[in-house]
Formats: structure tokens, sequence, C-alpha cells
């Protein structure tokens, strides 16, 4: 006999069936069974990392001995760059868990760290780690209001790079010297911005490279808005607009008013404009860190600014100039803008204002850690950030910089280790960082709240300038109008000023 | 007086009313979902834009109701004006060529006999592909200003490179073929589609009229198209004046401020900046519009099409 099952009694059999589903899932859950070794594994304490996906890959293969000695496992949360961020800061804001341990961007901590998403870090990881060894420039970026809450990972600052062969050639070095009367000097490079200028005009528009083509420039820099025009333009702009006598740079300590459009700002930014659009390959206002990259490791232009100028600069796969490259602190300038006075004061040795350009990735344990891998959480950092596992990361291929004081005097790890740097540019590449990170004139990297939108704020009204929609000073009036509203949305200029000398360590 | 005999009863029998509750309990778990999915953030957003709600702020700060402020801000925010132009220039340029390459296309499909299965396929792929990969791939890369291929071939002409993405002009035009490239394949889709559905027997019965080719074109294909003609190009519209993936990808909306969007804005000011408050705002601004102009659209449509 044939058997038909109605419409009506077909939903009323699924309906059914649903909630049995429903009601099971919700019953309690069943105590395991089997061996005490399986109930064991069940238990196993799991410690959950976010990080970036390529450092996090490197820190999962260098942890996984240490995890595996001590009977974890990890889980590893891989984000791009900028997604990454984003999880951080949206996971903050709305107090939910993303893992036990992750990275983050030093510059968001008064988000984060002000947001009480952090765990205070014990004496005893900060000893454990020696922490007195690493490097003032890099205990800012890890602090708040006196307290550490984050352990140093990566000395992410801004080399000033070179080409030392070509300023070394005697022929190119006399034909500079006949048009701008001073030597080349492949010791240093350009020690300010105007023998920068002297350099990106004189190594454009012939054929230093002798390749044949017509694609020699001066200089390339990260000016794309959206990806790290924020860094290259205050990397260009620090040594006019932060006088050595006064800490403020973004706003105004006092009255937390902007000066991005005070004149200091205003002629990096036209100076820049000038550069990239007439002394940078084409396409250079518009120009991904990547691209610059390329195109100084690509033997394209003489000189650059940029972070991981050493990973890539190594590899013969991504680079045509190994060896060939100087490093230094970031040109400085004889004049520099004073806010207090108005007026411009003349120095007789260059000022330099290193840009602690974003501050470096760093480790920080989360406020909501599980609390059975709280101790294994612990140790995880402590091993990850110790002296020992430091110098191995910054001395490969990872793209992490040095951030310690032994780190500096390691020359032979980073000449003959996995970077292959040779005596003299480990040299070079480290009094750099180590300069930069100890300089007295140092500019932090904006970290105090909303760094988000005030970083587009100023993209904004830089590419402006850069694509020719506003003439600089416009485009920096815009800036910093733009920088006053966001501040009052924050909380008021006196709030925001408030929070930017707490992250001076003020 | 007679009266008319009562072939249905008003009153429901009981059978009636538990059949309706089945439908209601069966009914309940997508209300329910469409409630918790659409209609909450919906409202929250909607309360968002009428307070000072903001992701990052530092400190004791309750959140308070503004009123009109958020608005009121909009409205004369020169920034974000030139987010609205951009996206309608966007708009204008794109769903036009699109409508004319996927007409054409879909036209010279509809009349080839031989591999029309396969010349369909082809023309589909660039559709099913993620609008991040075409960005890069064929944006990033082939627009690329100093070593991209485009400019190296021009160079090779003897011509100057084209400042693909550092011209405000030019950059619009890249965006613009990435787009044009990769969603004509809907038109072609849709319209296929509609010229499938039109019967063979009218153009002949024309034809037996003396009616020739372009005749029929326009008195019989383009009536009986228009109406999936017609929602195809809303839902490009829509969708143009939604783009956000290739500009993030190819511009980041620059050079300066001329290829960003109004998605793109929000996206920067709410979900980036967290500035939900005025995030909002500009979302409400933009949903306003686009369910003003997909009302109008339809009503005119109708009309147009004598359904009114």
């Amino acid at each position: 006999m044939e058997s038909k099952v109605s419409r009506r009694q077909f939903l009323r059999l699924a309906g059914g069936a649903a909630g049995a589903v429903a009601l099971a899932a919700c019953a309690a859950p069943v105590a395991p069974s089997g061996s005490g070794e399986e109930a064991m594994s069940q238990e196993k304490i799991v410690i959950r990392y976010a990080g970036l996906d390529g450092m996090g890959a490197r820190v999962e293969a260098f942890m996984l001995p240490w995890v595996e000695d001590n009977g974890y496992e990890l889980e590893r949360g891989a984000f791009g760059q900028q997604e990454l961020t984003d999880k951080i800061m949206q996971s903050v804001a709305t107090d939910t868990y993303l893992a036990d341990i992750f990275q983050f961007p030093s510059n968001a901590r008064a988000d984060v760290i002000g947001a009480g998403a952090l765990q205070e870090i014990p004496t005893e990881v900060l000893e454990a780690i020696d922490f007195d060894d690493v490097l003032p420039g890099i205990v800012n970026t890890l602090s708040w209001e006196g307290k550490i809450y984050a352990l140093p990972y990566d000395g992410d600052i801004h080399y000033y790079s070179f080409r030392k062969d070509l300023f070394a050639n005697e022929d190119i070095n006399s034909r500079f010297k006949d048009a701008y009367g001073y030597d080349l000097s492949p010791d240093t490079g350009a020690v300010t911005w105007d023998q920068w200028r002297n350099i990106c005009e004189f190594f454009t528009g012939w054929d230093w490279n002798e390749n044949g083509d017509d694609d020699d420039f001066g200089a390339a820099c990260m000016t794309k808005r959206g990806d790290t025009l924020w860094w290259g333009f205050n990397s260009r702009a620090t040594a006019y607009a932060k006088h050595p006598d006064d800490d403020s740079y973004f706003i105004d300590l006092d009255t937390g008013e902007a000066r991005l459009n005070n004149p200091g700002f205003v002629r990096a930014l036209t100076e820049w404009v000038e550069e990239m659009q007439n002394w940078a390959p084409p396409g250079g206002t518009n120009f991904t860190y990547g691209d610059s990259l390329n195109a100084m490791n690509g033997g394209r232009v003489a000189q650059t600014y940029n972070w991981d100028a050493v990973t890539s600069a190594t590899s013969p796969e991504t680079s045509v100039i190994q060896g060939l490259q100087g490093y230094n602190i970031l040109p400085g300038s004889h004049e520099v803008f004073n806010s207090k006075s108005g007026e411009w004061d003349y120095f007789d040795i260059p000022s330099h204002a290193p840009f602690h350009a974003f501050g470096g990735w760093v480790i920080a344990v989360s406020a909501q850690v599980d609390e059975l891998a709280y101790d294994a959480v612990w140790g995880f950092v402590t091993h990850l950030t110790k002296p020992e596992s430091g110098l191995a990361f910054v001395t490969d291929l990872t793209g992490a910089s040095p951030y310690r004081f032994s780190q500096m005097d390691a020359v032979e790890e980073f000449a003959t280790g996995p970077l292959q740097l040779g005596e003299e540019v480990a040299m070079d590449y480290l009094n750099a960082a180590r300069e930069t990170l100890d300089h007295p004139n140092a500019v932090t990297d904006q970290a105090f709240g909303g760094w988000v939108q005030y970083r587009d704020a100023l993209e904004l009204g830089v590419s402006k300038a850069l694509a020719n929609e506003l003439p600089p000073q416009d485009a920096l009036d815009e800036v910093a109008a733009a920088f006053n509203e966001i501040s009052e949305r924050m909380g008021g200029l006196q709030h925001q000023a408030e929070l930017y000398a707490r992250t001076l360590g003020k | 007086m007679a009266t008319e005999p009562r072939i249905f009863s008003t009153k429901r029998s009981r059978f009636e009313i538990r059949d309706n509750l089945w439908k209601w309990i069966f009914l309940l778990p997508a209300v329910a979902i469409i409630l918790i999915l659409l209609a909450i953030p919906v409202l929250w957003t909607l309360y968002a834009a009428f307070t000072d709600l903001h992701l990052y702020r530092i400190g004791d700060f309750e959140t308070q109701f503004v009123g009109l402020a958020n608005f009121e801000k909009l409205l004369s925010n020169r920034s974000f004006w030139r987010t609205v132009r951009n996206t309608v220039v966007f708009m204008l340029g794109v769903v036009p060529a699109q409508l004319i390459i996927g007409l054409t296309v879909a036209l010279a499909l509809n009349n080839i006999t031989r591999g029309q299965k396969l010349f369909r396929t082809w023309f589909l792929m660039p559709l099913m592909v993620s609008p991040v990969v075409v960005s890069f791939i064929v944006g990033r890369m082939l627009f690329q200003e100093d070593i991209g291929p485009i400019n190296d071939i021009l160079r090779n002409m003897g011509f100057e490179g084209v400042p693909w993405l550092t011209s405000p002009t030019w950059a619009m035009v890249a965006l613009m073929a990435i787009d044009v490239w990769q969603w004509s394949s809907f038109m072609i889709l849709m319209l296929l589609a509609a010229l499938k559905g039109v019967p063979p027997d009218l153009h002949e019965a024309a034809r037996v009229d003396g009616a020739n080719q372009l005749q029929g074109f326009w008195r019989i294909t383009v009536p009986l198209i228009m109406p999936i003609t017609m929602t195809a190009l809303l839902i490009r519209i829509i969708d143009a004046f939604k783009v956000v993936e290739i500009i993030m990808v190819l511009t980041g909306g620059g050079p300066g401020q001329a290829t960003e969007s109004v998605t793109l804005a929000i996206y920067r000011t709410g979900v980036k900046g967290g500035d939900l408050a005025f995030g909002s705002s500009q979302a409400y601004f933009l949903l306003l519009v686009l369910m003003i102009f997909g009302g109008a659209y339809l009503v005119m449509t109708r009309r147009a099409m004598g359904k009114d």
C-alpha cells in the first residue's frame, strides 16, 4: 500500500524533530566517559593568540616547542594589519573576548589600555624579561599612567636609508658638488631635509642605475591615503614642527588646539608635494609603503625612509641593492618653527626630531584572559619577549626591529646572522635605531584616544595637497579644523590634551 | 424581499483557526530572525544618529541625546557632499555603460546559433570573481602608473603614461572601468534572459506585416524586455550607490577625496573611526536617498509601462 505524507503532516514532523533537537542541545552536557587520559586531554589548556598573519606565523613557529613541552595547545587567530586593529578596537569597545594574548599597535594604547582591556604586567614578568634593558622610547609605548601594560616585540621606527655606493662614487660626487657646493656623504646620507631635496633633484632624470631606461628618481615615500600616509608625512614634518624646547607636536599640550596648520607643517607639506610630484617615480603621490620600498630595493630611487628597511633589502628575491644601502636617523633641519613664539628658530647644528612612526607592535594579555590558562599565558608572553627570544626575532627575516640596549650591541648577530647585513651596514642600522629610540627630541606617535579618526583627517588633507586639489596651507587648515572637531567629539580639547600628556609619559 | 443565498460563511471554522495557528507558529522563527537581524540594527542605528555615541571615547562619558545635531553637521559637511557627488558621478558613469554593453552582448548572444553556451559562460566569468580580487589584479596591477602593463604598452607605442591613480579624473575612470568590466556580465545575464522570453512568433508576424528589423526591435523587443531591464537597472543603480570594495583597494578614496564614495565615508567614520553617531546619520541619509529614488523609479517605471 502506498503511504503518502501530506504537506501539513510533513511540516508537523519537521517541527517536532527540530524541537527535539533543540531540547537535546539545551540539555546538560554528558560527563566525559572513557579513560582518564582522554579526560585529561579534553581539559588541555588552550592559549589563544590573535596577531598579524605573517608575524603570528613566526610567533607560532617559535613558540610551538615551548607550548608542546608544557603540554598546552595554541590557537592562533591570523589577521591582516588593518583587520587586526579593527578587531581589537571593536572587541575593546564592545567588551567582548578576542583572545588571551594579542598583538596590537602601540598607538592604540590609549584606546585599549584606557578602556581597561589589558592586564597590568606583573613585576615578576618584567624582571624575568629584563625590562630595564628596553629602550626608553619603547617603554613609553608600553605604558599608561606609569604602569606597564604591554611587552615589547618590535621597535618600529622610520629609518632614513640611502644608496651608500652611489654617494661614495667619486664621479657622481664631483658632479653633485659642482651643482650644490658640498660633498655627498656615504657615511651619513642627507643630514638635513635641504640636503634630502638636493639629492632628490640631482638623482632624477639620468641613468645612474645604468639599465638604459628612463627610470631613475631621487626618492620614494609612502603617500597613499588609507595606507601609511600618516607616517610618511609626519616623518617628513617633525624636524620643522617639533621644537626641542616644546613637548607638543600634534596638538598643544596646554590648550588642546591642533598645530597641524602651523608654518612648520606647511613648509614640510609644500616641500613634500614638490618632491613627490617631481622627483619620485610615476604614481609617487599615491605610493603604498610597499611601493616605496620596492622602488628603493629595485634600484630606482637614491633614498627613502621606511620601517622594514633591512629585511626586504637583504633578500635577493626582492632587492637588487643588497649591501649597498646605508641607514641613518631621519634628516634634521637648521630651522625649526617655535609655536610658542610664532617664529622660526635657527640651529647651527641641525635639530633632529626622529619620528617613532607607529611605535611598533606590542604583546599584551587581555583582561578577559581565560582563568584556566592564566599561568600558561604569562609563561607564554615571558618566553616570547625575554632577551634571547627578542634577539632571535629581530636578527631574523621577521620584519621586527631592535628595541633593547643589548640588541644594539649585537653587531655580530645582525652582520652574520640570517639578515647577513655585513658589519658596516649592521653598524649603520643599529646606530640609527639607537639614536632614534633614545633621542631627547624624538616624537612619539599619536596615541591619544581616537587616533584612527585623527589619522584619517590628516591623510585626507595631505592627499588633497598631493593631488593639487588644495594648496598646502588650505589643506592643513582643513586638517587642523578637523582635528579640533574630533577632539570636541572625543570629550573636548582639554580632555584630549590631558590624554596626549599621558601618552608622552607626563 | 428575497435575500441572496449565502455561498460562503464568514464564520471561521475551528479547523481554519487551528490551521492559521500552525502557520503562525511556523512563521514565528522567521519573523524573530528578521526582527533580530534587520529591525533591531535599523532601529538602533536610528537611535545612534540622534546621540553623540562614540566607540573610542575614553573616560566617564554618558551618551547624550543631541537631537538633529548630527544631521545638521551632515548638511554643512563639505567632505560628505563631495562623497555624494563622487558617488553620483560614479553611478552615472557605470550604469549606462553596463546597460549598453549588456544589451549589445545579450543581443549578439541571442542571435548566434553555435557556441552560445560557451560564450554565455565566458561573459559571466567576471561576475564570479570577488570585487576585491578584481580591484587588486585588474586595478592595482594593470593600472599601476610606474611599471603597470597598460602604461608600459602606451609608452612603447610612444605615448605618455596615464596618471591612472594620481589624477582625480583618471582615478575615477579607472574605477569605472573595473566596475563596468565586472558588472556588465550581470546586465548580459538579465537581458539575455529577457530576450529569451520574447516569443519569436511576434517578430515573424511583424515581418509578415512589413516591419523591418529595427522596427521589430523598437516596437516588440524593447517593450517586452523593459520590465526586466528596469529591474536590472534599479539593482545596478543601488549597487553603484553602495560601491566600496574596489575603491578601498584601488585608490583608498584618493587622490585627495576624488574617488571617496558615501559608503566608504560611512565605513571610515562609523566603523574605523568609532564615531557611530555621525556614521549612523550618514547611513540614514544614504538609506533615505535610496528609498526615495527607488520608490520614485518604480512609480515612474510602472507609469511608463502603463500599469498605473
